[in-house]
């Protein structure tokens, strides 16, 4: 189970101080595929990163199964994170300059995990994800479509039990969007908790459940 | 390894997708580690002359100042007999030795014959100082009989070849034989005593005693007026020198205070009274530090090597620093793949590894170029720069650590400051480069200014000394200059120079011969003398020339001379001086007056009637005020040049004459001769060879500031791609958005500039203030060479402006 108790978050900017959630209490079951909704400014890419372990609550509690991963620095962040958490981003953050099979190698070289047992990794997820034939180009050489499922495929290679997409069709046509549900709906029933931040509806009505954000709040689903 | 093989392979990748800013970024790092590889050579080379002899820090020379009369007198030499006086101070001294110049000497093997320049008469105790490793012979023993000579390696090798030179004899021209008993290695570049024969200074004696009677040879012994030698000592371990120059001159022999009060007509004075000082120099301070009159050969000034100094630390800030700003230019790829990484797991430590594994491949590359670019360039570079640097000396242990620590340190620290700069940014900063790299922006635009600034000041200084330098060269000598060749060693000649004179002349393109002790440009005798119509006259100390009556001919001098006395011609009675000899008299004329040149000890003083006064008469180069001079009567046997004018334009006939006429009267002499205007050129050596290492640094300034341009150019530009995007979108044109660049980046342009003026000035007036004129660059070309400066550091910002911008809106 992952919980989190009575986050606040706040960001002071000089004199300034901006809320950007406030008593958020969560929990998600193993395996769930939850969605996280808001407007642009609603907190979600705060909640994306303490999810992610990227950035501390200000107060409150998260843990993740028996761990506790409240007060950490950020080198204990990173430490806890490799492995167990998979991060896919809204702009798909591919280096330029390394090939597919490189580039979804990453999380996987910095776990110091063997060049031989890297490999074997990698083609696998190359394989489950289509991408095989695809190994030796260069993110230039691909699409938008191809671009995001090399991203989620880097996310998941390391077979995290979290995994956290940000905006996954956010640059995509309908029938690609579709792939891509469908391609999460493919690792979640793996058992990876999946959690997608999104403004998309129809990625809403895929998830087991939505949770709503508004002002740093947790709020009811919005009426039509 | 695999981390490392890993890293090598994405680097050398990336070299390739941006090859165009590899290029530059690591030609950028080549030029400026070959550069500073060759200013850390110059250095060395400078800064340790005289360093090889072991315990050179006991070593002094021992020189000597004071006053004669009105003049002070600075001097390397000091007399012959001190060396006898200080030799008997155990206590203190290890050993000493002395040594006496030989001028330009004829030298003879068999059929072989030189002139040379570089021959000395020294003592047995030559080589217990200056240890140099022998290659045959006892350097103990070499030098204690007379007529035994020691020669260098090169010169064993002019003469012999390959034969054994031991035990043979070298004739000089007096027929004075030399047996060889001893070869010694090349002395080093780096020695303010450079020699090519050390002859056992008793052979001078055995050459008096020849012409003279014991008589004389007593009197040049023991002559404390004759500063004719160089004195060295070397001083116990432990004795402090101060204290030894003071118990020196504190108990000088009485016989130096007679003579001394002998020749200037003092009272008997007491010793503390002396008018000559004494005074220790530490050999390792001859070289940079060294500004007195007749030096052994040339020195160099401290000055040179500050001036390097400044120069290789700003080449060393500037190449890191050009390196960092090309490596981080890119900001928003930079910032995206250090993210991801971050993302993915990567520490900082990680991303501080990965960054100082890229820079060092890169350095590494760049030192490899660099390298090469040293091999090819340095002996150009030294050859031009007149340099006794050999490229040998960069296969010293000192130089390769230097140069791959000087590469490795530049790698490290920009490695770090990337991670430093990079690891900061999160996320949000990541998506909004803006909001970030305000700072880096800032930072880069300083640096951006002080390369402008460098870059303009060193060309304004460039063309400021080159106005200066042209001008002094073409400003009035009081003598003519152009087509005039000198024979050195006229001497060869001896008597039948009145036939050899006509027997040139014969030639029609020769107009007049002349013959002197000394030409333009040289350092002159000196001597004392008094005015004989003053009662009260004090000594003056003036420069000495003997010359004949065409010498003024030759070089076109204009004489003042006494209306009433047509025959104003110099003879053997009568002299000429120049202006700042009227105004050391403070005499308002001389034409008429008396001089009297004081004598030495049983030298009669002689009287020379001054007959005429020469108004205009360059006595060395402007970089010192004319000094008084006097001219008198050059005679047969004694002179050292033969000094011919010829028609403009026929240089090569004139000389195809001299050499066949000289094969006439002196077949066995060699003939050495040059161009006067030639040696005219030289007298300016140091301060051209400036003007050319302000040149080549003045290039690399400008290419390190091309560079930083780009690099900031790049940077604006990736900081507000979106703001230029919006602008197009908006409807800005190329040209607009181009302005909203440039507008931003006129700024640290301007104060570039602007600082460059006030450096500029005051270096410039620092240099020039060696100088006793001085021309200053007219304002409206300092302008139009500002302009000039201004118009292509433009064009270079628009055309990379232009090529970015592009970049950024076509994707």
């Amino acid at each position: 189970m992952i919980r989190l108790t009575d986050i606040d978050k706040y960001y002071v900017d000089g004199e300034t101080e901006k809320v950007a959630l406030r008593h958020i209490n969560l929990t998600f079951e193993i395996g769930e595929y939850i969605c996280v909704q808001g407007n642009s400014g609603s907190g979600k890419t705060t909640l994306f990163k303490i999810l992610g372990l990227l950035e501390e609550p200000t107060t409150g509690d998260y843990h993740f199964r028996d761990k506790n991963f409240s007060n950490l620095t950020n080198k204990q962040l990173l430490s806890n994170r490799k492995g167990l958490i998979g991060l896919s981003l809204e702009q798909d953050m591919l280096i330029e300059d390394l090939d597919i099979g490189e580039n979804i190698a990453l999380p996987l070289y910095y776990m110091n995990i063997s060049k031989n047992e890297r490999s074997k990794m990698v083609n696998t997820i190359l394989e489950n994800f289509n991408l095989t034939h695809k190994k030796k180009l260069l993110p230039k050489q691909l699409t938008q479509l191809q671009r995001q499922v090399v991203s989620i495929a880097r996310a998941t290679v390391s077979n995290p039990q979290l995994l956290l997409i940000d905006e996954p069709t956010s640059r995509l046509n309908s029938s690609e969007s579709e792939e891509i549900m469908t391609m999460i709906e493919k690792i979640n029933r793996q058992n990876t908790t999946i959690i997608v931040f999104t403004q998309s509806v129809s990625i809403a009505q895929k998830a087991d459940r939505c949770i709503y954000l508004s002002d740093g709040h947790l709020v009811n689903a919005p009426t039509l | 390894m695999e981390i490392i093989k890993t890293h090598i392979l994405r680097v050398l990748r990336n070299i390739w997708t941006f090859r165009g800013q590899s290029l530059i970024n690591i030609s950028g790092l080549a030029f400026g580690i070959s550069l500073s590889l060759m200013i850390v050579m110059f250095m060395r080379f400078e800064h340790n002359f005289d360093s090889q002899y072991p315990d050179a820090n006991r070593i002094y020379r021992i020189v000597s100042t004071g006053n004669l009369g009105s003049d002070s007198i600075h001097i390397a030499s000091s007399p012959l007999p001190l060396l006898e006086f200080i030799k008997k101070d155990t206590l203190n001294i290890e050993s000493a030795t002395q040594i006496i110049k030989g001028f330009s000497k004829k030298v003879t093997y068999q059929q072989i014959t030189y002139n040379e320049d570089y021959f000395f008469y020294s003592d047995s105790a030559f080589f217990s100082i200056f240890r140099i490793p022998f290659l045959s012979g006892n350097p103990n023993e070499a030098l204690l009989e007379p007529n035994t000579v020691v020669i260098s390696q090169s010169t064993a090798q002019k003469y012999f070849n390959h034969v054994n030179p031991m035990g043979k004899y070298l004739k000089l021209e007096n027929d004075t034989e030399l047996k060889i008993t001893g070869v010694c290695e090349d002395v080093k570049s780096t020695s303010h005593l450079k020699f090519d024969f050390i002859a056992s200074i008793s052979t001078i004696d055995q050459m008096i005693l020849q012409k003279k009677d014991s008589t004389a040879l007593n009197e040049f012994k023991n002559n404390w007026l004759n500063f004719n030698c160089y004195n060295y000592i070397k001083l116990k371990e432990f004795i402090n020198p101060t204290i030894f120059d003071s118990i020196l001159n504190s108990q000088l022999p009485t016989a130096f205070h007679l003579q001394v009060d002998e020749a200037f007509g003092q009272e008997k004075l007491n010793k503390s009274n002396s008018v000559i000082h004494f005074m220790l120099q530490p050999i390792l301070s001859i070289h940079l530090n060294s500004k007195l009159d007749n030096e052994i050969q040339p020195n160099s000034k401290k000055l040179y090597l500050q001036i390097a100094l400044f120069v290789f630390i700003i080449i060393l800030l500037a190449t890191s620093l050009n390196f960092i700003n090309l490596s981080t230019s890119r900001i928003n790829i930079r910032i995206k793949e250090v993210l991801t990484r971050r993302l993915m797991g990567a520490s900082k430590r990680s991303i501080l590894i990965q960054l100082i594994i890229e820079s060092a491949l890169i350095s590494l590359i760049s030192l490899v170029l660099g390298l090469v670019i040293l091999e090819i360039f340095f002996p150009v570079f030294n050859k031009v720069m007149q340099l006794g640097v050999e490229i040998s000396d960069l296969r010293d242990g000192f130089d390769i650590v230097y140069a791959l620590g000087i590469t490795l340190g530049i790698a490290l620290f920009s490695a770090i400051i990337t991670t430093f700069y990079f690891i900061r940014i999160n996320t949000t900063q990541a998506q909004n480069p803006t909001t970030t790299s305000n700072k880096g922006y800032y930072i880069r635009g300083v640096f951006l200014s002080i390369q402008v600034h460098i870059s303009t000041a060193l060309i304004l200084i460039l063309v400021t000394m080159f106005w200066q330098l042209n001008s002094i060269k073409n400003e009035s000598t009081g003598y003519n200059y152009e087509d005039i060749i000198v024979i050195n060693r006229g001497k060869a000649i001896g008597s039948q120079i009145t036939d050899f004179k006509n027997s040139l002349k014969e030639n029609q393109e020769i107009e007049v011969i002349a013959i002197a002790t000394h030409i333009p440009g040289e350092t002159y005798f000196q001597t004392s003398i008094k005015l004989k119509n003053n009662p009260n006259s004090p000594y003056f100390l003036w420069q000495l020339n003997f010359v004949d009556n065409d010498f003024f001919k030759v070089f076109n001098i204009d004489i003042q001379s006494d209306i009433n006395n047509k025959d104003g011609k110099l003879d053997s009675l009568s002299a000429y001086v120049n202006k700042p000899a009227l105004e050391d008299a403070k005499m308002g004329k001389l034409i008429g007056d008396t001089i009297e040149i004081v004598g030495g000890k049983n030298e009669p003083d002689r009287k020379f009637e001054i007959k005429g006064v020469i108004n205009h008469f360059m006595t060395k180069d402007r970089k010192e005020k004319d000094l008084p001079m006097m001219f008198l009567a050059a005679n047969e046997k004694f002179y050292r040049y033969i000094i011919v004018k010829h028609k403009p334009n026929t240089a090569n006939e004139t000389i195809t004459h001299i050499k066949k006429t000289w094969n006439q009267y002196a077949k066995d002499e060699p003939l050495d001769y040059f161009s006067f205007e030639q040696h005219q050129k030289k007298f300016y050596k140091d301060d051209d060879r400036i003007l050319l290492f302000i040149g080549i640094m003045s290039l690399f300034a400008f290419f390190s500031m091309i560079i930083g341009f780009i690099s900031l150019i790049q940077f604006f530009i990736c900081i507000n791609k979106e703001k230029i995007l919006t602008q197009q979108l908006m409807g800005a044109s190329l040209f607009q958005n181009m302005l909203f660049v440039l507008s931003r980046l006129a700024f640290f342009l301007a104060i570039g500039f602007i600082l460059a003026i006030p450096t500029t000035w005051f270096i410039i007036v620092k240099w020039m203030n060696q100088f006793t004129s001085h021309h200053s660059l007219p304002i409206p070309i300092y302008i139009s060479i500002l302009l000039l400066l201004l118009f292509f550091m433009l064009l270079i910002q628009w055309i990379y402006a232009i090529r970015f911008t592009k970049e950024i809106t076509k994707n």
